[in-house]
């Protein structure tokens, strides 16, 4: 019995003892924005503290945010092959308005490197802090193109929204991806009186669909197309009017973090707006990348146009050919 | 015993041929007042690449000058990789135009028949009989 006494009091005198930090440290911790743009040249990274999590955060669906006011290094590396990365430094950024674009805070500093990511190529996001001696880091595998197959810039085939028959989209879907955006955009002349308007009806919706490589199928409904159309344009009078004067075709693809950052948090005004997942080691933010597809030059059919102009439904719009 | 069972048989055979269904829980069959026309959209034969042969347009008029007129009662959206379209119509005589164009490059399309060559189109129009509950099949013929 003595042995088995001398043995436990063996076991804690030796045993390890860790600290177990219940409380953050009251310096803040760094928020990172980072959606790598394939069809840019400028990069950007959005810097800021946050002293999350706060009291009662659970409840909030936004990160409060201040100015990042320690010394900080921002570079990215791209390993192309698997021996040298390529590596870019961030410079601060004064000409862009903090307060545009996505994660839009004025207390975010806006960071800015030139190059143009390349696809499939995996990206480390670096962030150093020398008076905290700690890096924060995230990577990303940049997303692809996806393929628009319908609709298409064939001259002669347009597109239809009626009673009879509905829009079905088809994507290949690219490689690393996790999140599409895609829409029809009409840019619409308005003219009421001498004054001249232009306006842009945005009909589309997006999909969380992560079968890279594979067909993304997506009906786009008539009934839907209208009814947004008159909920958007109200009545005119007199001899105003409506006028489409182009139709294109817009996707926007993301990688896979976007996909977890906007699905698992998604009950917020804006995706982004929600600061739950995080993509970075030792700090708090998105590290993802981005595509933009554009289809120009697509043309509605006669029928849509009729049903626009004629139908005693929507005719109130005054839309003319 | 067996003249029970026979009697008992009787009896629920009785009742069951008196059967009526109460009035108002009729079955209601709905009256069939349209046709269906399925258009088997084939691409013509051409010595082109067929991936290189766009459908463009499968509209439908009410007569032939509303078809000249660009006055569709119905258009499809066609696709490159569907050829099977469906319409439900009244009964009655339509007039529908299938169009499609080559997207090769050079003067092939011309060789193949496209007049005016890249992206000229060429159409069939052909005139169909719609009939109540009947599903008419069309494979528009190019020139």
């Amino acid at each position: 019995m003595h042995k088995f006494w001398c043995f436990i009091v063996l076991l804690i005198l030796i045993s390890c003892e860790n600290d177990v930090r219940v409380n953050m440290d009251n310096d803040g911790l760094p928020v990172v924005y980072c959606v790598l743009d394939v069809d840019d040249t400028l990069q950007q990274v959005r810097l800021a503290k946050s002293f999350f999590p706060e009291k009662g955060y659970t409840d909030q669906d936004h990160l409060t945010v201040a100015q990042w006011d320690e010394p900080v290094e921002i570079y990215i590396e791209e390993w192309t092959d698997s021996e040298n990365p390529n590596i870019y430094n961030f410079i601060k950024a004064d000409t862009i308005r903090q307060d545009t674009g996505y994660f839009a805070n004025p207390s975010f500093q806006l960071f800015q490197t030139a190059f143009i990511p390349k696809p499939n190529i995996k990206y480390y996001l670096y962030l150093w802090f020398p008076q905290r001696n700690l890096y924060a880091y995230a990577s990303t595998v940049v997303v692809e193109h996806p393929e628009i197959i319908t609709p298409a810039a064939i001259p002669g085939r347009k597109i239809t929204f009626s009673d009879m028959d509905d829009f079905i989209v088809e994507l290949r879907l690219p490689l690393n991806s996790g999140f599409h955006q895609f829409s029809f955009i009409l840019n619409i002349e308005e003219h009421k009186g001498t004054e001249l308007n232009r306006d842009f009806f945005n009909f589309g919706a997006q999909s969380y669909d992560g079968n890279n490589g594979q067909l993304l199928l997506y009906l786009l409904n008539s009934s839907r197309f209208y009814g947004d159309l008159l909920s958007r344009y109200d009545t005119l009078t007199g001899s105003d009017y409506r006028r489409i004067e182009g139709v294109e075709f817009v996707t926007y693809s993301y990688g896979e973090e976007m996909r977890l950052y906007n699905q698992l948090f998604n009950n917020g005004a804006q995706p982004w707006e929600i600061q739950t997942y995080s993509s970075f080691k030792n700090g708090f933010g998105l590290f993802s990348s981005k595509t933009h597809s554009r289809l120009t030059n697509l043309e509605l059919s006669e029928l849509t146009y009729r049903l626009l102009t004629s139908d005693p439904r929507y005719a109130h719009m005054k839309f003319i050919r | 015993m067996n003249l029970i069972r026979y009697t008992i048989l009787l009896l629920m055979a009785g009742l069951l041929t008196r059967c009526t269904l109460i009035p108002g829980t009729e079955e209601v069959i709905p009256k069939v007042t349209t046709g269906v026309l399925e258009v088997d959209f084939k691409l013509p034969p051409t010595s082109l690449p067929a991936t290189k042969i766009h459908r463009i347009d499968l509209s439908i008029a009410r007569s032939a000058d509303s078809l000249y007129r660009g006055l569709f009662i119905s258009s499809a959206n066609v696709f490159d990789d569907k050829s099977l379209y469906r319409f439900v119509l009244s009964p009655g005589t339509y007039y529908y135009q299938a169009g499609v164009t080559c997207s090769c490059l050079g003067d092939s399309c011309l060789w193949g028949g496209f007049p005016g060559g890249r992206y000229g189109v060429r159409w069939a129009i052909d005139r169909v009989e719609i009939k109540l509950g009947e599903v008419i099949r069309e494979s528009p013929s190019f020139q």
